[in-house]
């Protein structure tokens, strides 16, 4: 699905240099759920930003479904997320102003599907993810859980190789968090990559492959028997 | 996509309806505000431009030398046809004589006052566009004694305006109607309620102005064949003054010569250099009023700008996500030009409608006629384009770049950013806001302290109690008025009256011989025609000699008393009693009046104080047949009831006209109606724009303490009062004042000094006045951080640094 070579990211200030990460290379296949573990400040949601090419590598290679991606042009790259990534955030970041229905709908506006297709595809969704009944709510008006489980709509409602999330129950409760992990793994069985981020070793156990980081290197790599079964 | 930009602007609007009610509202009364002296301005600078051949109209005036050189805006009656007989390339001249004063038009026994009516040309049709509703502009005015009458006057003295070939008595003079026009646009130079033809004036009075070159008192108006530099045609007046005016003045004793100059029509307005001049405008209360519109406009804007940056903190979560979800810079930059577009245009249409609402209240303050329809006119909607496209660039454009060029992974993390050149920006943009109000406010003060100074001077006379009572023009009225005269004389409620050619706004000027040395000099002065009661009546003092009296009748024709600035620019400070004065001057120093200087008064002002003192000849006229007016003196108290019976007294005498009373004061006021005018427009404007500033203050320092909520709320955690948190708030506004006013202050002089330089006599720029509006400028930014302060105050911390 992806492959890494020897990424390298550095962060400048005016008074130091910072390595984000440090010549990092890592496959991840089709289909897989990988977590991404590591202390503060190791470079996990900097290497999830240049996965889902929200952000440049200094150096190094990306390849996405085998092509380049790494010298693409912003709008290139734009074009490839839209249509290949969904993104979930640890802090939701859906649209104070619009619905939850509208917030789910705004990708696939991007994506230029028509109205009738996007209502039925949002209305699939929200369905799925048991938040229908509030399709005409605003953000502010759910529980955390309930924001989050928009934002994973919203993030699969294209229907995307890959999904990149970002600590998504880093502000739940364990009840909403392992809510989330759960349709996360269903995703996963079928057939969608996660990437997730987590600081949390437990939310890591959902994943098939735990890749730890320190100092934007990769400390280990360990394979999670169980979700091998 | 356009639908859902659009419900998250609608909502985040509704989400912030104070400030978005308070901005549009901001941005549509400064839109309205500027509309408005927009429209002044326009007006002001289309001055006689709808008539067809403008282009090739010019007016002639003249710097006349008689020892001392006058530019003059008249001329005398023979210089027009000269140029059109000698020179080919001038196609026709126009002349206007008289009009200044009131006149009696007596249509069926009925006598109407009406002033403005001027003696003309058949010409005037040609040069000039005027439309007509009856008549025929080729034979209007040919005829003597033929008048043509505008709408409005037609319909004051007959009722209609199908009044071809009827007639009416002007003054003693009988005439016939040949044309109706329609009233002379207000944005004219030459006003007048009617026009009769030039023939009718008296073959002598015509001869007068004719044969004698320097018998000034006609307007002429030259039509060239085609478009001229001014400059260009300066060789052929010279030429005129050579041929023509030495040699008359050399054959009649005189070396006085002119120097004919032409001034553009579209010039002419601005052109205050000369005297005998109608009113006109002045550059430095338009350039003034410009700077006003625009200031206005900006501090409107920048609200507008500011609000729209100040929520870029807000709308940067919204630009992250869409990015994220496959937003393109283009379509980020396109969301928010359309958002600043909408708000723009809705903000532009409820300021067009303020500007229709408030034209009424505007004409009055003004003086204008501005009609709704003004608004609508291509240059005011170009105007109003460009402002569009200023204001909606402005505040969508910068936030639109600066929000697509967000990188999400920042925005999305929660990070907040640090406001670098955005926020140094939005603070620039509210220390011009504080800059322009502080202009204003400055500017308000010294106009209304100019105002007070005006009003307060010493005018050398004393103005409280003195009325003038003007007498009927029409001879036969005049002396049914006398036996009211007289009874001024036995009324013990009236310490003193006096006859006299006294207006208020100006003064005769005629040509005297004065001694200078050895010789006698040309020159021409003011003077006014007085009996000997006048010095009582006004108040003057007398510093040296005596007054005119009855008790030496050779005062009449030997007799002259001038004033002190008259003693100075003579030269005859040692000794000015018993120098040697001539008026009614004929050739080889002969005159009619030769006589001496019997007394000196202290100078007073008989012109208003746009005018420096001028040298000044009382001449004794003890039977005043021509005497148009007379000044009552009561005593001290209350005299309306006297003034009732004078009146009652009056209109048993005089019955055909009615009782014609002013007041010195309001007189004197009159003459600074223009100063009042801008002093009201400024008041009002530099209200609106401080209140604006306020609006924008307002919303920006809400958006400032939202921004830094949580720093507050771990200040106040480790102990801040609240006074501290308040001047956390106030600190950089208060910088940026004092910044403002520092800035300001060199403006300001230099731009009021220009038009105080204006008056002769004028205030000076007082530093209590700048002070006092910085200081009026900081206590609104107080009030809006001790709102603002309180409210905080009342936060629980906490929830500040929680939200964070």
């Amino acid at each position: 699905m992806l492959k890494l070579e020897n990424i390298v990211k550095k962060y400048r200030t005016s008074a130091v240099e910072t390595l984000a990460v440090n010549g990092l290379s890592i496959t991840i296949n089709q289909g897989e759920f990988v977590a991404i573990m590591g202390a503060s400040g190791c470079g996990k949601s900097t290497l999830l930003n240049i996965i889902g090419m929200l952000d440049n590598a200094d150096s190094g290679s990306y390849f996405l479904d085998g092509k380049d991606v790494s010298s693409l042009k912003a709008n290139e790259r734009t074009d490839v997320r839209k249509n290949t990534i969904g993104f979930v955030f640890q802090n939701f970041n859906l649209i104070d102003e619009l619905t939850v229905g509208e917030n789910v709908e705004l990708p696939l506006q991007y994506l230029n599907i028509p109205k009738s297709e996007r209502k039925q595809k949002v209305d699939r969704v929200l369905e799925k993810m048991g938040i229908a009944h509030r399709k005409n709510h605003y953000p502010s008006q759910l529980s955390g859980g309930q924001q989050q489980r928009v934002a994973v709509a919203r993030a699969v409602v294209t229907e995307p190789k890959l999904v990149l999330a970002d600590e998504p129950t880093g502000n739940l409760d364990s009840h909403f968090g392992n809510e989330v992990l759960d349709i996360l793994k269903g995703l996963n069985a079928a057939g969608t990559t996660i990437v997730m981020v987590t600081h949390s070793s437990n939310d890591a156990k959902v994943a098939q492959r735990i890749i730890e980081l320190r100092d934007g290197k990769l400390l280990t790599e360990r394979v999670e028997a169980v979700n091998q079964l | 996509m356009l639908g859902n930009q659009l419900k998250v602007l609608w909502r985040n609007l509704l989400g912030n309806r104070v400030y978005t009610l308070l901005n549009v509202i901001g941005l549509a009364v400064g839109i309205a505000a500027s509309t408005l002296i927009g429209l002044y301005v326009i007006d002001e600078l289309s001055y006689d431009n709808y008539h067809e051949k403008k282009d090739r109209i010019y007016r002639l005036t003249t710097t006349l030398d008689l020892g001392g050189d006058m530019q003059a805006a008249v001329t005398n009656m023979a210089v027009g046809p000269t140029l059109k007989r000698d020179y080919p390339l001038v196609e026709n001249y126009v002349r206007f004589f008289g009009g200044g004063g009131e006149v009696e038009l007596t249509v069926d026994n009925t006598v109407y006052k009406t002033d403005n009516i001027r003696f003309t040309d058949s010409t005037l049709f040609d040069v000039f566009t005027y439309e007509f509703i009856q008549g025929d502009p080729k034979d209007a005015l040919k005829a003597p004694n033929t008048v043509v009458l505008t709408k409005t006057l037609a319909l004051k003295v007959f009722g209609a305006t199908d009044v071809l070939n009827k007639q009416l008595k002007m003054n003693n003079s009988m005439l016939r109607v040949t044309g109706v026009i329609e009233d002379v646009k207000p944005n004219s130079e030459m006003q007048f309620k009617a026009v009769v033809s030039m023939s009718t004036l008296p073959q002598q009075t015509r001869d007068v102005f004719t044969q004698d070159w320097f018998r000034i008192g006609v307007f002429t108006f030259i039509l060239m064949k085609e478009t001229i530099d001014p400059y260009d045609f300066e060789d052929e007046l010279d030429e005129v003054n050579e041929k023509y005016v030495l040699p008359w003045g050399q054959a009649n004793g005189s070396e006085a010569s002119h120097d004919f100059r032409l001034t553009a029509l579209k010039d002419v307005h601005f052109d205050n250099r000369h005297e005998y001049d109608l009113p006109k405008g002045k550059k430095s209360t338009l350039y003034i009023f410009v700077l006003l519109g625009f200031f206005l406009l900006l501090i409107a804007a920048f609200n507008f700008i500011n609000l729209s940056l100040a929520q870029q903190r807000k709308r940067s979560k919204e630009v992250g996500v869409r990015k994220t979800l496959g937003a393109s810079n283009s379509s980020i930059m396109r969301q928010f030009i359309l958002e600043s577009c909408l708000l723009t245009a809705v903000s532009m249409l409820i300021g067009l409608m303020l500007t229709e609402i408030f034209l009424e209240q505007f004409n009055q303050v003004s003086g204008k006629y501005i009609v709704a329809w003004d608004v609508f006119t291509p240059k005011v909607l170009a105007i109003e384009l460009g402002i569009f496209v200023f204001i909606a660039l402005l505040s969508g454009a910068y936030p639109a770049f600066i929000l697509s060029n967000l990188k999400p992974t920042t925005v999305l993390k929660g990070t907040q950013q640090k406001e670098g050149s955005v926020g140094l920006f939005r603070k620039l943009l509210i220390g011009l806001q504080f800059l322009f109000s502080i202009f204003m406010i400055t500017g308000s003060f010294l106009v209304g302290d100019q105002l007070e100074y005006i009003r307060s001077k010493n005018l050398g006379f004393d103005k409280e109690n003195l009325v003038t009572v003007t007498l009927p023009s029409d001879t036969t009225a005049r002396k049914n008025a006398l036996p009211w005269i007289d009874l001024l004389k036995n009324d013990d409620r009236i310490k003193s009256y006096s006859r006299s050619n006294l207006p208020t706004g100006g003064s005769p000027e005629i040509m005297f011989r004065i001694e200078d040395g050895e010789r006698l000099q040309e020159r021409t002065v003011k003077c006014l025609f007085v009996d000997e009661y006048f010095a009582e009546v006004l108040g003057l003092k007398l510093t040296q000699g005596r007054f005119f009296s009855s008790k030496f009748p050779t005062d009449a024709q030997q007799g002259f008393i001038v004033n002190q600035t008259a003693v100075k620019e003579f030269g005859w400070e040692d000794e000015p009693l018993n120098k040697r004065v001539q008026w009614g001057l004929l050739a080889d120093n002969q005159a009619e009046n030769d006589g001496k200087v019997i007394g000196v008064i202290d100078d007073f002002n008989f012109q208003s104080l746009h005018n420096k003192l001028e040298p000044l000849i009382l001449l004794y006229n003890p039977s005043l047949q021509g005497g148009t007016t007379v000044s009552i003196r009561f005593k001290e108290g209350d005299y309306t009831k006297t003034l009732s019976y004078l009146e009652e007294e009056w209109n048993k005498t005089v019955k055909t006209h009615a009782f014609d009373l002013s007041f010195y004061d309001q007189d004197i006021a009159e003459n600074y109606r223009d100063e009042n005018k801008l002093f009201t427009i400024f008041m009002f404007f530099s209200a609106v724009s401080i209140i604006l500033a306020s609006f924008g203050l307002f919303s920006i320092l809400s958006y400032s303490i939202q921004a830094r909520s949580k720093e507050i709320g771990i200040r106040k955690v480790l102990g801040a009062t609240d006074v501290q948190v308040m001047w956390i708030i106030a600190k950089d506004f208060v910088w940026l004042m004092i910044g403002a006013f520092v800035l300001a202050t060199p403006v300001v002089y230099f731009l009021w000094s220009s038009w105080l330089d204006d008056f002769a006599y004028h205030t000076n720029l007082q530093i209590g006045s700048l002070i006092l509006s910085l200081l009026i400028a900081l206590v609104l930014v107080l009030i809006t951080v001790i709102y603002h302060g309180i409210k905080v105050s009342k936060s629980n911390p906490i929830d500040t640094i929680r939200v964070e």
